[in-house]
């Protein structure tokens, strides 16, 4: 042990960079460091400056939420979905504290909030389709095994509860869907007893219909109903396999249309229609790869690397991107990549467009005043709000506009010091 | 202001507040066990900021683990294989053990990494090809099996089940890939083993030797995960390479980076572990 922890009283070098930081911390180090290896620290910006960026789309953050009460406790909002009528825009979200917070958003104001509960950690959470206005219904998948319909208009919220008791103990699912029409549910588990399973529910009786459990190795991380044909559902595992079924046939071999082997580990599946109206399925991996896949195709039409992802940022070279979803951004098709990187105090979050089906990308847009790893999104290509929430417990909404931060010039360009001056509690208070 | 020496690159990661006290916005006390090569500075805390408040930089991802001490350790385990002979062919396998990590809430940590020197050579891959394939694969001397052989399993889950246990891999030709779940129901699936694909373009060898250079990793329940990165054969320069590339691989997938690491060894199936970091 080298180190050498300094309190260090001139401190002029790192203050300047550091504003907020007064100067003298007294640090009792209990470790035995070598006091003669001090240096000057020069904070590094992680963004690249040697680059002039020109993001197509400005967004400016129009509502923040930390939803952590207790500075102790860190809460991550783990997964979210939104829906937005009129001015208000419904999200709800899936924390790591077994619960799902939904808050209506009026205009950048919160004007109401629902607290939901599970038993263990909440997987995913979904809206119900309503078409013309703000649905209240949401259903909430959990490790505990159950998938929970709730009602936010009824007092006593959860109106149902699907689950599959077949066996003494629930299976911990791992991800759910909901089918385009509303009337069927798909989750997936992880491996129990030796099998991960697919389970089917009727919404309307909640009566479970089956399970498929010969097609995965191990733990199912993703499971989506094809956006309009309902019958169509894909399944995603750590084992690399995305499975494509027929789920009108009546067993599990003949329901199994397609395979795609990501020779990966995946993450996220997610559905998409390009401009001649065929599937694509995108595919991120747990080491930060995206695939794209034609649904006729037997390998993928594009592979987008880490490297790819991390150079087309404006970040310093050595640093890496985590990917944290892909959404679709017109009717075309075109798709982006939300991406962030965990090394600024500022966290790094931009998109990414796709260009002509990749592996070529170009930066869209810089999310400024992003204060968290960002770990979920939503978007919707209609009325370009974006949401995201993350590891600070944070949910933020962001909106297009011109005038992205009124404390930074416009070039796009963005240095740690324009990042959010952070305030401690007791500098309102210091008199001056 | 604290600042901490040393190192050439510079990496920022955030900590967790567990790790050090707060007292009105300031760090008491540090309770971090750092490597040599690590700079430390922290910067401010503010209300929604305050359990990442710290902020470390570091340098050179992989110089936590020396060229010095990375050869000694494979070396040692290279020659404890030769003194102490088996009748099989050892592999190597690389084991970390992770700290600071929530299986409960941080992303899952699996997946492949490709290696430049293959460390399970007696993996056996079939090809499932089409004409041109099958006569490839016979000059080749590479098990194969053609359409007409796949029918003969007539989706019986035993054969299939057989089939899948003979070989590690399987690659197929464009025109079988998409008939295989027609062909063979859901076993190969179900054991993991659904093959790649094997294009006309590619070299039939070439792609064979990037299965078998491919491995996964996946970490369960438990924080340790290891890894067959080599086997006792290879050149230390070979297995030295593969640690190396593992190792930073796998550091890169991690939030904290090396904040997430407790500790790194490596170990042959028979012999005593040697400790890397």
């Amino acid at each position: 042990m080298t180190l050498q922890f300094i309190t260090d009283t001139d401190s002029s070098d790192s203050s300047s960079e550091n504003g907020e930081t007064s100067g003298n911390s007294s640090f009792n180090d209990e470790d035995s460091l070598d006091e003669d290896e001090v240096i000057d620290i020069h904070e590094e910006p992680v963004f690249d400056s040697s680059k002039e960026i020109h993001y197509k789309v400005k967004y400016k953050q129009t509502f923040e939420e930390a939803i952590s009460s207790n500075e102790d406790d860190e809460i991550y909002v783990l997964n979210l979905d939104a829906q937005k009528s009129g001015q208000t825009l419904r999200v709800a979200t899936a924390l790591s504290n077994f619960t799902c917070n939904v808050y209506d958003i009026d205009a950048g104001f919160k004007s109401n909030t629902t607290y939901l509960k599970h038993e263990k950690k909440i997987v995913d959470v979904k809206f119900g389709s309503s078409s013309t206005q703000l649905s209240s219904i949401v259903y909430t998948g959990s490790e505990d095994g159950t998938i929970k319909l709730w009602d936010l208009r009824l007092k006593e919220k959860c109106v149902s509860v699907f689950k599959d008791d077949t066996d003494a103990e629930l299976k911990p699912l791992s991800c759910f869907d909901v089918s385009c029409d509303g009337r069927f549910l798909v989750a997936g588990t992880e491996v129990f007893k030796d099998d991960a399973f697919l389970l089917f529910w009727d919404i309307r009786t909640s009566n479970l219909l089956g399970g498929y459990w010969d097609t995965h190795q191990e733990d199912i991380t993703q499971v989506k109903f094809h956006p309009t044909e309902d019958k169509t559902v894909i399944s995603g595992s750590t084992d690399g396999i995305i499975n494509l079924f027929d789920v009108t046939q009546t067993t599990e071999q003949d329901a199994l249309q397609l395979s795609f082997n990501t020779n990966s580990s995946i993450a996220l599946l997610s559905w998409f229609k390009n401009k001649n109206d065929d599937s694509i399925i995108s595919c991120v991996t747990h080491t930060e790869d995206v695939q794209l896949w034609h649904t006729t195709d037997s390998s993928p039409y594009s592979i987008i690397p880490r490297e790819t992802i991390s150079s087309s940022m404006n970040i310093k070279p050595d640093l890496f991107s985590q990917i944290i979803n892909c959404h679709q951004t017109n009717e075309n098709g075109n798709i982006m990549l939300l991406v962030g990187n965990d090394n600024s105090r500022g966290e790094h979050l931009q998109s990414l467009d796709i260009i002509n089906d990749g592996p070529e990308l170009s930066p869209r847009t810089l999310f400024k005043n992003n204060k968290q790893i960002v770990r979920c999104s939503w978007y919707d290509y209609k009325c370009g709000v974006m949401v995201t929430g993350g590891e600070a417990g944070i949910l933020n909404v962001w909106v297009p506009s011109d005038d992205e931060n009124n404390s930074v010039d416009n070039t796009g360009k963005c240095t740690l010091k324009e990042l959010p001056k952070v305030s401690l509690k007791n500098h309102s208070s210091k008199p001056y | 202001m604290v600042t901490v020496k040393h190192g050439h690159d510079i990496h920022l990661t955030r900590l967790p507040l567990q790790r050090c006290d707060l007292v009105d916005g300031k760090i008491k006390k540090l309770d971090v066990q750092m490597h040599h090569n690590l700079k430390i500075l922290f910067g401010s805390v503010s209300r929604s900021f305050s359990h990442s408040c710290l902020l470390v930089h570091k340098h050179n991802m992989s110089s936590k683990v020396s060229k010095d001490t990375l050869y000694e350790a494979v070396n040692e385990v290279l020659s404890q294989a030769k003194t102490h002979k088996k009748n099989f062919l050892q592999t190597v396998e690389l084991q970390i053990g992770l700290k600071n990590y929530d299986p409960q809430k941080d992303k899952r940590f699996s997946g492949t990494i490709k290696l430049k020197h293959i460390p399970r050579p007696k993996m056996k891959v079939c090809i499932l090809g089409d004409q041109q394939h099958c006569d490839e694969a016979e000059v080749n001397k590479v098990p194969f099996m053609d359409v007409e052989a796949l029918k003969k399993l007539n989706k019986n889950k035993k054969l299939v089940k057989k089939l899948a246990k003979r070989y590690d891999a399987f690659l197929a030709s464009e025109a079988l890939i998409k008939q295989i779940p027609r062909l063979l129901g859901p076993g190969l699936n179900k054991a993991g083993k659904f093959p790649g694909l094997l294009s006309h373009q590619e070299s039939m060898n070439m792609k064979i030797d990037e299965v078998k250079a491919t491995i996964k990793f996946q970490m369960k329940k438990v924080l340790c995960l290891c890894v067959a990165v080599g086997h006792v054969d290879m050149k230390s320069d070979e297995l030295a390479h593969n640690i190396h590339l593992s190792i930073n691989f796998l550091v890169s997938l991690l939030k904290k980076h090396w904040q997430n690491v407790r500790s790194l060894h490596i170990k042959s199936t028979m012999g005593p572990p040697q400790r890397l970091y």
